[in-house]
């Protein structure tokens, strides 16, 4: 009986690899996560009266200081995807290892502005601006904390003896993960912790 | 498969000294106490371009095949349309409070 293989060609069609075809799929679902949540912000804040400043409530100061954490590490992150892409794998950890303390640090000072603001009478239950604070960072946070785990399996990785290319593909798909953070607290920034 | 061209250490570092210096310029914007239609319009105009220069640049947009575009695009311009579908609510009840 004569049976037909069929062989798929090394190049998928899009041209895209699949893992990082993949992984803007899932930011997909991420943007259109995140656009019903500051989309319901927008609609709340300026269909209501006597919306609280952002300056009065918040540590604006504090917030400001986590926003370039943040870019910084979305700066060692890229750096990391070099070091990756040319093979220098004591650069990659340390840029890895540089993201996920950078990461945590965000989230530190994030736990002490929750608590900070907890104390002073702001909680979810305050009003609608500390139900869409909250939730709105919250949510961020969360995402912030599963990078930071993405992170330390890559470094577990990259800890190997040989970098391979499989590895080399998860650094800047997890790149991508995390640079969509950075934006996600970039818009935040604007609009919940100065407008 | 060809391998896509991605920027360089120090075009990174540029980048990142761009957004550390919009970021700066938010802050500057605030705390100079301006009006805050001018706040509004300054800060919306800075995020964008911090937006922007993360997906062109980290996320290596401006190197991808235009097709990726496509893949944030859609939601993208879904969400802004659902907003701006929901602006006459939000001028009623702006027009209501005067």
């Amino acid at each position: 009986m004569e049976m037909k293989v069929l062989v798929y060609p090394i190049e998928p069609p899009t041209g895209i690899p699949t893992g990082k075809l993949g992984m803007w799929v899932f930011l997909v679902s991420e943007i259109m996560f995140f656009t019903g949540l500051i989309g319901s912000y927008i609609v709340l804040r300026l269909g209501s009266a006597g919306w609280p400043h952002p300056g009065e409530t918040l540590n604006t100061g504090l917030l400001a200081v986590n926003t370039l954490v943040l870019i910084t590490s979305s700066l060692t992150m890229a750096l990391a995807l070099n070091a990756a892409q040319q093979g220098r794998q004591a650069s990659l950890r340390r840029f890895l290892l540089a993201t996920a303390l950078l990461g945590l640090t965000f989230l530190g000072i994030k736990g002490y502005d929750y608590l900070h603001m907890w104390r002073r009478g702001f909680t979810i239950a305050s009003n609608l601006f500390g139900s869409c604070y909250y939730l709105l960072t919250g949510f961020h946070a969360l995402h912030v904390l599963s990078g930071v785990i993405v992170l330390t399996t890559l470094l577990t990785a990259a800890s190997r003896p040989v970098l391979s290319q499989t590895t080399v593909g998860r650094v800047e798909y997890s790149g991508l993960y995390w640079h969509f953070i950075d934006i996600v607290w970039v818009i935040l920034f604007a609009i919940l912790c100065l407008v | 498969m060809k391998a896509s061209t991605h920027p360089t250490v120090f075009t990174y570092i540029a980048i990142y000294g761009w957004l550390i210096g919009l970021t700066l310029l938010e802050i500057g914007v605030v705390l100079a106490g301006w009006p805050r239609g001018a706040i509004v319009t300054i800060l919306i105009a800075t995020a964008l371009a911090k937006v922007l220069l993360i997906a062109l640049y980290f996320m290596h947009l401006k190197f991808d095949r235009r097709v990726v575009w496509l893949l944030p695009g859609i939601p993208v311009a879904i969400g802004i349309v659902f907003v701006l579908a929901l602006f006459p609510d939000m001028v009623f009840h702006l027009v209501l409070r005067m």
